[in-house]
């Protein structure tokens, strides 16, 4: 009863208010913009194993800029086929991760990056007794 | 321009380090300079083969270079003289420390991968090679993983074992999301009985990859017992002459 009082105020028939619910539950999420939110809010650099994770078109971008050990906004821009300002938008979480460097070549008209990819192979702390000193 | 290579397996003892051995040896032959480094630091193993004594007093190795107490090129030997026949090009190996402590010390703290990555560029810079192969450990974890990432061409070893075979698949896998450009694979240890042709067959059609050697299980590396690189040991073998398919297919 309530739910037809309330699209009956909003000016639409019970009939209407269902579909836009059912729509706005069923909304897809874009697996880059989850990526994104989970990179922004993570503190850990990217690791190897998060590159094979990544969706397209961002990891075989990734893998291309990698194996070259640089790259430019534009080539990241033309190989992800998204405009300038989505680009940046994105590069700026991968600079903030640390897989992207800005490059000293960079000028006023191309910012160039470079890639170095990182993780740590076993994120322990160090022993306190100075066990390696006696073992070697 | 210079090219990365990784020679990869997915369990160990699979001969992925006599492979490396023989493919940088077959490279220096044609008058390049070949790096070769031993990232398989919890076993590592092919100094051996070059005949690289690290018992001696204030040689370098990875670790030292990991652990910041070195440059990359002061732990690269020169081992194209221990090869003992003339060759027109050169041989560097980083090898990875056999001292116990130093390898307990990478499985307690382990170490950036990334500290790797430049290693391997500041190698092929300083030393100005035409070919880094990287030995990686057996498996998959964030280093090979990285060697994988940074490699034009991945060669990745397996036997005809029904567990090498599994593996294997996984790794074919990982090497096609990370875009490897040349992925090959080489059958090592196929016993001579086999059809090496339905083996090459079969191995192609179940992973998609191209298959560089299918090399025979042989008597003659048994009894070398790693001492020495085989294709110039025995120069005139059919180990070689796959082998040297594999080399064309890297350059």
């Amino acid at each position: 009863m309530w739910l037809k009082k309330l699209s009956k105020f909003l000016g639409f028939s019970s009939s209407d208010a269902k579909p836009e619910a059912v729509k706005a539950v069923a909304r897809p999420v874009d697996p880059l913009e989850l990526l994104m939110k989970e990179l922004r809010e993570r503190t850990e650099d990217i690791h190897p194993s998060d590159v094979i994770t990544f969706p397209e078109p961002l990891r075989s971008t990734i893998n291309f800029a990698v194996r070259l050990g640089h790259v430019s906004l534009t080539e990241l821009s033309r190989r992800m086929d998204m405009d300038m300002a989505k680009t940046k938008e994105i590069v700026e979480v991968l600079v903030a991760r640390h897989l992207l460097y800005v490059s000293d070549k960079s000028t006023d008209k191309e910012t160039y990056y470079e890639t170095r990819l990182s993780a740590m192979t076993r994120p322990l702390t160090r022993p306190k007794s100075g066990l390696w000193d006696k073992l070697e | 321009m210079s090219k990365t290579i990784s020679i990869h397996s997915y369990r160990g003892g699979t001969g992925k380090s006599n492979t490396t051995a023989n493919l940088a040896a077959l490279l220096a032959k044609t008058g390049a300079t070949v790096g070769v480094v031993d990232t398989d630091i919890q076993s590592p193993g092919i100094h051996v083969l070059f005949g690289l004594d690290l018992e001696q007093d204030g040689i370098k190795t990875l670790n030292d270079y990991l652990w910041g107490k070195c440059e990359i090129d002061e732990a690269a030997h020169d081992v194209t003289k221990a090869l003992g026949v003339p060759i027109s090009g050169k041989v560097l190996l980083i090898p990875s420390s056999i001292r116990a402590g130093e390898i307990a010390r990478v499985l307690r703290e382990g170490y950036d991968v990334g500290l790797l990555n430049d290693g391997f560029q500041g190698f092929i810079e300083k030393k100005k090679l035409d070919y880094l192969l990287i030995d990686t450990h057996p498996g998959l974890n964030e280093e090979t993983l990285l060697s994988i990432a940074i490699s034009q061409t991945l060669i990745i070893i397996l036997r005809p074992d029904q567990q090498d075979f599994q593996g294997t698949a996984v790794t074919v896998d990982v090497a096609k999301k990370l875009d490897v450009e040349n992925l090959l694979l080489v059958v090592n240890k196929t016993p001579t009985q086999f059809n090496f042709d339905d083996v090459q067959k079969l191995v192609e059609e179940k992973y998609g990859a191209v298959v560089g050697a299918v090399l025979p299980h042989s008597d003659e590396v048994m009894t070398l017992q790693s001492n020495g690189v085989f294709v110039l040991k025995y120069p005139d073998h059919e180990i070689v002459k796959k082998l040297q398919n594999v080399v064309e297919k890297i350059k």
